[in-house]
């Protein structure tokens, strides 16, 4: 299947090369924060002759450096990755291979074609702000609204990051926050999560944006943007360049509306228009049209001990935006999906990424007993009219997806627990339902001692509906169980069994069973020492409105985080 | 002389010198035809095998097909052909194939083949000869469907996602390669290389 990224919300935006005026304009700060891992990767593949050798196995190291300068108003900021390969060659016979190429031919490098080591200079940016104005030269993060239209945030759960490598102003007139951003996309080349190969160029996609919000109109927060694309089919800076001038491949145009305590509520609503060239084709077909809408809309109220959260959306042709920019592994847009991330599936994320959706959430949370006791309840309906791509119902189906959960906390015990069904009713009677059972737990205990316990629990059952080329059912199971002592040293055992055939990794305790061990050690608050023994297995994780598939690991690993 | 496997243990190509050439391709001379009854056009005498991407000469791929007769790549030598490297389970691949024999069929008169190359099953593992009856009943397929349980055509995947598309010209130079890869764009692509 096309490994695409889903939306569920606006992106997380943590950023490391955050560089902003410090309070003090005399004073200058230097911060460096370093992530080094090391991970010895096992692998099954055998020579035919000798077989008994593991040739294949090899060692990557990756390392992560940023640096922030500030003083004053002025910021700098800068990431440098790096990678090597190591046991990557083998000679047989007098002839020398090479397991896997790092580099993929044709990208630029500081190394010859061929080397096993690749350094690239991610991201920099450069800063001035003042209390009305930030001017940002070099690589920035950009949303608009809740993130229709454009959403380009670093996500450090799932290791996406893309900037945009230009020019970002905002101005801060009175009631008045103005945005522009111009540039071209700037896609993360080294990943700390997935192996590293055939690392290739930038597509510098043209992006540009204009944004203008107005607050304090009473309750009322309004906002209204635009956003060209131009999407480019080679590497380098001249195509992206060039494409400048040859018109945009996707022009957007959107308004919010934010009502803050009207009537007790606080509401938001967002309207975008997608606008599509010739050059983009529709998933949906060529009679689709080259119009696509969003519509979002939310609100939330807190009668009593309660909190209630309503969320509507009606998508159509809106995830066309990143079609063109699934082989790259991100999105430009991303839109509030109202899924629930954790279970989301090789199935479910055909209705995540679907281009003629609509539906609503309603979420309660229920202070029982306040900061105490929170039980929870959420229900999501949705109807999928889009048959295509990542749909294997042939006909629209109706998603129903029940969710109960319970917060607790008493005294150093806290348990966090959810239980839900989706349920995929396809119309008429031949498409049948695809049924999806899970439930997850994180329970802390206090043991003796200083010690504490944790328990972590994920389950699932999944049962297709009715499909020509019928798949089978499946069951996955995921657990951790902790050791803590105070906040430096934790040890962690899991424990992972899947009989899902499309999980792209093979267990090290039999076919379907994963086991690892890990130690965790705070030497001082800001560095973090891991070592981790055993595998884990491939699959799907979602963070921050973003989903991407990790493949599975067998090996061991040895990470190091630290500020200085 | 005994076979021997030495380990590179440490192997950083920017700091040391290049102690050794990597082997290029055999330029092959002497091609063996397969038997089966899909067109056969002999390739040119020394064409060398490079790799999948743009521009590269694709190796010839050699795989059984629904009658279990072997199929060569090159065999399509003078023809466009898409290569569809897919599996039984994912849905982009089975949304493709729905179009596969129409498109197949509309332009093979110009010289043009539609080859699947199937590397899993509904299991997710190597195709027996009952799952490529099944995808070949399923869209009634007339085309070449291979079967590639051991993923001899691998490097042709990008990211692990399926279906990967290849557009390859008449001379068995990969021309292009489709992405996203719909009807349409594939279409397009066909039209464009014919």
């Amino acid at each position: 299947m096309l490994v695409v990224l889903l939306g569920s919300g606006v992106a997380s935006a943590e950023d490391p090369v955050q560089a902003s005026a410090a309070d003090d304009p005399t004073t200058t700060s230097v911060v460096f924060n370093d992530d080094l891992d090391l991970r010895y990767w096992r692998v099954d593949e055998r020579l035919p002759d000798p077989a008994d050798l593991p040739v294949f196995n090899y060692v990557e190291q990756v390392n992560r450096l940023n640096a922030t300068v500030v003083s004053g108003r002025w910021g700098l900021a800068m990431q440098l990755d790096e990678v090597a390969l190591l046991a990557n060659r083998y000679v047989l016979d007098g002839v020398l291979y090479v397991e896997r190429d790092l580099v993929a031919a044709g990208t630029p490098s500081l190394f010859p074609p061929g080397s096993d080591v690749y350094v690239n200079l991610e991201k920099i940016r450069g800063s001035f702000e003042t209390k009305i104005a930030t001017v940002q030269l070099g690589d920035t993060y950009v949303a608009f609204g809740r993130g229709l239209a454009l959403n380009l945030n670093r996500n450090v759960d799932i290791d996406i990051d893309t900037s945009v490598q230009g020019t970002k102003v905002v101005l801060r007139p009175g009631a008045w926050d103005l945005s522009l951003v111009a540039g071209q996309a700037n896609r993360q080349q080294v990943s700390q999560d997935i192996p590293n190969d055939e690392i290739y160029g930038d597509l510098r996609h043209a992006i540009a944006g204009l944004r203008a919000e107005r607050f304090g109109l009473g309750p009322a927060h309004v906002g209204a943007h635009g956003v060209f694309y131009n999407f480019v089919d080679e590497p380098g800076w001249g195509p992206g360049i060039e494409g400048i001038g040859t018109g945009p491949d996707v022009v957007t145009g959107g308004v919010t509306t934010e009502l803050v305590g009207v009537g007790g509520v606080d509401w938001f609503a967002e309207g975008d228009v997608f606008g599509y060239g010739p050059d983009q084709p529709s998933p949906l077909g060529p009679e689709a049209p080259d119009l696509g809408y969003g519509l979002y809309a939310s609100a939330a109220a807190y009668p009593g001990a309660f909190v209630v959260l309503v969320e509507g959306k009606r998508y159509f042709q809106t995830e066309r935006v990143n079609a063109t920019l699934t082989p790259e592994l991100y999105e430009v847009a991303v839109a509030p999906t109202l899924e629930y991330e954790r279970v989301i599936t090789e199935d479910s994320s055909a209705a995540v990424n679907s281009n003629d959706i609509t539906g609503g959430r309603v979420q309660v949370d229920w202070a029982a007993v306040p900061g105490e006791l929170v039980p929870n309840a959420t229900v999501a309906v949705f109807r999928d009219d889009d048959l295509t791509v990542l749909h294997f119902n042939d006909v629209p189906e109706t998603i129903v997806h029940p969710i109960v959960g319970i917060e607790w906390i008493a005294a150093e015990t806290s348990l966090l627990a959810n239980v839900g069904y989706r349920w995929d009713l396809r119309d008429g009677t031949a498409g049948g339902a695809d049924r999806h059972l899970h439930g997850d737990l994180l329970l802390h205990v206090p043991l003796p001692g200083a010690l504490m316990g944790a328990v972590s629990l994920y389950g699932e059952w999944f049962r297709w509906g009715n499909n020509p080329l019928q798949q089978s059912d499946y069951y996955e199971v995921e657990t951790g169980w902790t050791l803590l002592y105070g906040s430096r040293l934790a040890l962690t055992a899991y424990a992972d069994q899947t009989t899902n055939p499309l999980v792209n990794s093979t267990g090290n305790i039999d076919e379907q069973t994963y086991a690892a061990i890990e130690l965790q050690v705070k030497p001082a608050p800001d560095w973090t020492v891991k070592a981790f023994y055993g595998a884990y297995k491939a699959g799907i994780r979602c963070s921050g409105g973003q989903c991407r598939r990790l493949p599975g690991f067998d090996g061991a690993r040895l990470s190091v985080v630290g500020g200085f | 002389m005994p076979r021997r496997v030495l380990f590179a243990l440490l192997s950083a190509g920017g700091c040391v010198p290049q102690l050794y050439t990597t082997v290029p391709p055999e330029p092959v001379n002497d091609w063996d035809a397969p038997v089966n009854s899909w067109t056969l056009s002999e390739p040119p005498p020394g064409l060398a095998p490079e790799g999948y991407e743009v521009g590269q000469v694709v190796p010839d791929l050699r795989l059984p097909d629904q009658f279990g007769e072997e199929v060569a790549l090159w065999q399509f030598y003078g023809s466009v052909v898409l290569i569809d490297i897919a599996t039984l389970w994912c849905a982009p691949c089975q949304a493709l194939a729905e179009d596969a024999e129409e498109t197949w069929e509309d332009y093979r008169d110009q010289g043009f083949v539609y080859l699947t190359v199937m590397q899993e099953n509904l299991e997710g593992d190597p195709p027996e000869p009952e799952d490529i009856e099944l995808w070949v009943e399923n869209y009634a397929l007339t085309s070449p469907v291979l079967a590639d349980g051991d993923k001899v055509a691998w490097d042709a995947i990008k990211n692990n996602a399926y279906p990967a598309v290849l557009l390859i010209g008449r001379d068995l130079v990969v021309a292009e390669r489709i992405d996203p890869p719909t009807a349409e764009t594939v279409r397009e692509a066909i039209e464009g290389a014919l």
